[in-house]
């Protein structure tokens, strides 16, 4: 597994390295923290409703509408903080989901008898070669449009990549000695789970967790884009670089602005997943 | 059988496949009382430590019986084993750093079962209390600064300091039959002397019956004065350490005493008496 071949070579990696992991770890949490920034700030405070057609069509960024308006002369600097608040509900919810599903699923596969594995793993490769975006239409026609039929579908899709990586990091831990001398001295499996191949296991599906946050958000803007996602006016990011297609030349900060901010949150996430491999496993801790 | 007490009579276990890796084992440890199961590697003897324990590896059947203070291991449900276990038997590993988890601090580690052995006494620790007997448990086992060694990650400490703290967790229930499975291999011989004479002195002071593990005769011969030798599965020879090292009986005894008394040899030659 690529993850444990870097995570054997940070363990010998000398100290500039480690500096440059805590300094990924900073950067990851400063983009990430904007962005949560902007969604706190948005419930408390908006500069214009979101039905305020007040503006003029397509105005560019002025001090009344710093980010410009839309075709409909809608305020874009509300419209990118309230799609701020979505791209967060999407990452979280979906990782919600897709994290306990996932551990759940990858804990009983692991825990399964070979024949309930095998066929528990063929569903799971079903599930991750099917294109979540199929999936995201299959759930939404079922459900409707809107922001949690993209949560679950994205989150359900997640679940089967989590589930394979707990399934195989909990088999690793379940070989380790240190199982049978903990079953030894009379842990029962609920215990051996709780004491042993959570902590163990968490730090990696830690890391794959956040980077599948960002994805999560990537989806939901694309689902958004193609119009599947939350309805106006709480629009997404994606949908609102759908809008400002259309009028990318005459008005360029209608698509650069989401797509920035969309590219902060997905690099700031990675950041920190980066980073946060150094945390939760104390033997790559340097301990003082 | 009193407490303490392990009868194993017709042990066989065999594999998926239908191969026997142990053939019909009998063998019995009176209460209070100790023995040393001895064969090469490969002979069977982990694999026994596991069923008594009733923790084969999937795939492997265990027949036969396997009685424990009252209760027949062998086909047990594992409700009922999760109760045996740590309480009337416990085992001590060969490889510390590995039987230790290495994202635990030896004091957790240490916790869980003496916590569990007061539910089940019915007198749950507090935290204080636990803290207590974590630093005792330690001391116990002469630890240096227990309360260090309590708040540190097994691969933090020295390999006898390691299996010092298994000891101690593997006792933490007080179990009344220890099996030790090549206990002292894994460690420095210096360190190994210390280790066995801890561990001999342990089980005499708590009374606890010993089943001792080893592939060295000349560390069973310290601590177990009855032996079963086991060669490929099979129970070749059982008797008196004693009688085994003047008169082996078995071709395979033979072989193994003498190349034991054959290192011996090489070993005292350059160091005059």
């Amino acid at each position: 597994m690529s993850s444990i071949v870097a995570l054997t070579q940070e363990a010998t990696a000398p100290v500039a390295r480690r500096r440059r992991r805590s300094i990924t770890l900073i950067a990851g949490s400063i983009c990430v923290g904007l962005i949560v920034a902007i969604a706190l700030v948005s419930f408390f405070y908006l500069p214009y409703s979101t039905g305020d057609t007040s503006g003029g069509r397509l105005s560019g960024p002025s001090l009344a509408h710093w980010a410009g308006t839309d075709e409909l002369g809608r305020d874009l600097l509300t419209q990118l903080m309230i799609g701020a608040r979505i791209a967060l509900a999407a990452g979280g919810g979906s990782v919600i989901i897709g994290g306990v599903l996932g551990i759940l699923i990858g804990l009983g596969t692991a825990f399964a008898t070979r024949w309930l594995d095998d066929t528990l793993s063929a569903i799971l490769d079903i599930l991750i070669a099917f294109p979540t975006l199929l999936l995201a239409m299959l759930v939404i026609a079922a459900e409707g449009e809107s922001l949690v039929s993209a949560i679950i579908a994205i989150g359900l899709a997640m679940s089967a990549i989590v589930a394979r990586l707990v399934r195989i990091l909990t088999k690793r831990v379940l070989a380790q000695d240190y199982i049978t001398a903990s079953r030894t001295s009379g842990t029962r499996w609920i215990g051996v789970i709780g004491l042993h191949i959570l902590p163990n296991i968490w730090p990696t599906v830690l890391v794959n967790l956040a980077l599948q946050f960002g994805l999560a958000v990537l989806a939901e803007a694309s689902l958004s884009y193609l119009g599947l996602g939350a309805p106006p006016p709480n629009a997404s990011w994606g949908e609102l670089l759908q809008e400002a297609q259309g009028t990318v030349y005459t008005a360029p900060v209608g698509a650069i602005a989401p797509g920035v901010l969309l590219v902060i949150l997905v690099i700031g996430m990675n950041l920190l997943a980066d980073g946060l491999r150094d945390i939760g496993d104390p033997t790559r801790r340097s301990r003082s | 059988m009193s407490a303490g007490g392990l009868v194993v009579d017709g042990l066989t276990i065999s594999a998926g496949s239908g191969a026997r890796l142990l053939s019909d084992l009998s063998f019995a440890i009176e209460p209070g009382s100790r023995l040393g199961l001895i064969g090469e590697s490969g002979s069977g003897k982990s694999l026994t430590a596991l069923a008594i324990i009733g923790l084969l590896p999937e795939g492997l059947t265990a027949s036969g019986s396997v009685r424990l203070a009252s209760h027949e291991i062998v086909g047990a449900p594992e409700r009922e084993l999760n109760g045996v276990r740590g309480r009337d038997v416990a085992v001590v590993f060969q490889e510390p750093l590995t039987a230790l988890d290495p994202l635990m601090t030896i004091g957790r580690q240490l916790v869980e079962p003496l916590r569990r052995r007061a539910i089940a006494d019915g007198e749950p620790l507090s935290r204080r209390e636990a803290a207590l007997a974590v630093s005792d448990r330690l001391a116990e086992v002469r630890l240096p600064d227990p309360d260090r060694i309590a708040g540190a990650y097994p691969w933090e400490i020295s390999g006898g300091q390691r299996q010092r703290a298994a000891l101690a967790i593997a006792l933490a229930g007080r179990p009344r039959l220890l099996i030790a499975d090549e206990p002292t291999t894994a460690l420095d011989v210096t360190v190994q002397s210390d280790v066995l004479d801890l561990l001999d002195r342990l089980v005499d002071e708590r009374g606890m019956s010993l089943l001792f593990i080893s592939h060295d005769l000349a560390v069973v011969a310290r601590v177990a004065p009855r032996v079963v030798v086991l060669e490929r599965g099979i129970a070749v020879e059982s008797g008196e350490l004693r009688d085994l090292l003047t008169h082996p009986a078995h071709a395979y005894t033979r072989e193994f005493v003498a190349s034991a008394r054959e290192l011996d040899a090489a070993l005292d030659w350059g160091v005059p008496q």
